[in-house]
């Protein structure tokens, strides 16, 4: 029994002798009060009739005997009901503890085969049946394994992204390379015209840009998907954003005779990496003018909506076929239509696009124009 | 990873005869905690039926649904309603809001319900996450249909569910709100670990999710 228990039941016993002893002491102060009354009614009468005094002594003495024994029964009958409550009450409080005990030993064995199974690695699932601290105790431990299991899920995905992300840059980097292997092996080859020479040439250099293009591509890639990119969002004109953005894509818009064209209902200060930011929207732009045709227009419109600020870029491209519309944001896919339009890209823009616009809070998804073409909708928080 | 919702060859057919109609015809899917998926299908394919079986709100003929491990038809119906309760969201396309209460009453009635305290700064950064702080008093007729939905995504996320159950969400909303109030379910998924399974007949909005599954004829094909 701990202390606190022998504690109680110390107060409950100090609590029941002090009940009996206020009932013995009314008892008495009962009988005092009860001769005293008669003693002064005895003596008023005696004043008033002397010739009876000893009748009334008789009288009084009798009746004082009688309440005397009537006033100990009371006490007796009182201090008994008290003994025999306290008894029961005290019985009872054993039996209770018997019981607490033994549910509190069944939850602490519960809590060790609780921990014994997180440390063997089994599933554990909440379990309500449990009470007092033992019970918060269980909470928290469950709270605990849900944690590490997190923890542990988080961990296991960022290795196998890893991973993969190796797997895949290896695999993009060696198709442009053997190619360039190939031209270089070609040009070395004697017997070759100086026209045919010099075709390989520029083919390998086409090659090498190319390749330089895709590895700044997987550079931005690496640091982003490895978290070395921190978005750093200021509160800032979303304008100056888009213009930073076709900046970007101006030359290479030109250079197809594509127009491109920004509506917008106004500057919109709102919270985001602009450098970043730009490079998304960019990106999204290099994708409209890749698969669009030469003497095309590009579209970037700029509104505000109720939560958000929404960049839309509607191309009149190839467009994407529908089934395909759920993958293009996946890193290193390519659409079919995208790789007979364009030998060039690896897949990595969209989806670097993609996660730069998920970072901040917004989102990219593309959509199918009825009449062909796509339109690329983003949205920053704002 | 972990399997928060395990569907296990559930049937669910109506009618008799030839005019047998499968709804759900045994099917099996699994979905990770900490995901937003989309389970996409046209209409009549048996979705939403299947969304209905997932959140306990129907019986199925057979097979099993698992929710953070509890198999769910186990339960006796007070139990299964005690549970749904506490570890189910629903979010409806027509919101299903209750008009005479105010946003800030909608969003912690499921807590009231099942006689919980409301841990008020808990409520505030849910009605943060939603856009709606300034509109906790305003009542849902004042509402426009994106700010109704996000209320009921505010009420799904009130219980911390075990999983959050979405039925066509966007379904009466233009494209420009649509896009709006997904971004607000992707961003819950984030900042709040909450696992979302939502149907759609929608292609474009399934491109938000982390995982898609498409469902024909009652049975998930891929």
């Amino acid at each position: 029994m701990d202390r606190k228990s022998k504690q109680k039941i110390g107060i409950f016993l100090c609590f029941l002798v002090l009940s009996v002893l206020a009932v013995d002491l009314a008892s008495v102060m009962k009988q005092r009060a009860d001769e005293k009354l008669f003693r002064a009614q005895c003596e008023e009468l005696t004043a008033l009739y002397p010739e009876g005094k000893e009748l009334y002594e008789e009288n009084y003495s009798y009746y004082a005997e009688e309440s005397a024994g009537r006033n100990l029964k009371t006490s007796v009958i009182i201090t008994a009901v008290i003994v025999l409550f306290g008894g029961v009450a005290l019985v009872l409080y054993a039996l209770d503890m018997r019981y607490r005990k033994k549910k509190e030993e069944r939850a602490r064995d519960d809590l060790f085969e609780l921990i014994r199974d997180i440390r063997k690695g089994s599933q554990v699932s909440g379990q309500d049946a449990m009470y007092g601290e033992v019970g918060a105790l269980y909470d928290e431990i469950c709270a605990l394994e849900k944690d590490t299991q997190d923890l542990k899920k988080r961990l296991s995905e960022e290795e196998n992204s890893t991973k993969a992300l190796i797997t895949d840059i290896s695999h993009q980097l060696k198709t442009p390379l053997s190619s360039i292997k190939l031209s270089h092996d070609l040009v070395k080859e004697t017997g070759l015209s100086d026209e045919e020479r010099n075709s390989f040439i520029e083919s390998e250099s086409r090659e090498i840009a190319q390749m330089e293009s895709l590895l700044d591509e997987l550079v931005k890639l690496s640091r982003l998907e490895s978290s070395m990119i921190t978005l750093d969002p200021v509160s800032t004109g979303i304008k100056n954003t888009v213009s930073e953005a076709v900046n970007k894509v101006f030359m290479r818009a030109a250079s197809k005779h594509i127009e491109i064209s920004v509506e917008a209902d106004g500057d919109h200060v709102i919270l985001h990496d602009p450098k970043w930011t730009a490079e998304a929207l960019a990106n999204v732009l290099d994708n409209g003018i890749k698969y669009s045709f030469e003497n095309e227009k590009l579209l970037i419109r700029v509104s505000k909506l109720p939560q958000n600020v929404m960049i839309e870029v509607e191309d009149n491209g190839i467009g994407i076929p529908e089934q395909e519309l759920n993958s293009i944001f996946k890193r290193f896919y390519r659409g079919s239509n995208a790789k007979k339009m364009s030998k060039e890209g690896a897949g990595v823009g969209l989806y670097l696009a993609r996660e730069i616009f998920e970072r901040q809070g917004g989102c990219l998804i593309a959509k199918r124009k009825n009449e062909g073409g796509s339109i690329f909708r983003m949205l920053i928080p704002g | 990873m972990s399997t928060i919702v395990e569907v296990k060859d559930l049937v669910k057919y109506y009618g008799k005869g030839e005019n047998i109609v499968k709804a759900v015809d045994h099917t099996s899917l699994k979905v990770e905690r900490g995901t937003f998926t989309a389970v996409v299908g046209r209409s009549g394919s048996g979705k939403s039926t299947l969304l209905q079986l997932m959140g306990g709100l129907d019986r199925p003929d057979s097979g099993e649904v698992i929710i953070d491990g509890t198999s769910i038809y186990t339960l006796n119906s007070n139990d299964l309603t005690v549970f749904r309760r506490r570890k189910i969201g629903f979010i409806f396309q027509d919101y299903n809001l209750i008009p005479s209460l105010n946003v800030w009453e909608n969003v912690v009635l499921p807590l009231g319900l099942d006689g919980r305290k409301t841990d008020e700064k808990e409520i505030e950064k849910i009605l943060d996450e939603i856009g709606l702080s300034d509109k906790k008093h305003a009542m849902p007729d004042t509402l426009s249909g994106g700010q109704k939905q996000r209320v009921a995504i505010g009420r799904a996320l009130a219980s911390y569910p075990s999983v959050i159950l979405a039925d066509e969400p966007t379904g009466n909303l233009d494209s420009r709100t649509e896009l709006e109030v997904l971004a607000v379910l992707k961003r819950c998924v984030a900042d709040f670990n909450s696992t979302i399974v939502m149907i759609t007949h929608n292609e474009t909005i399934a491109q938000m999710a982390d995982a898609v599954m498409v469902i024909e004829d009652g049975k998930v094909v891929r």
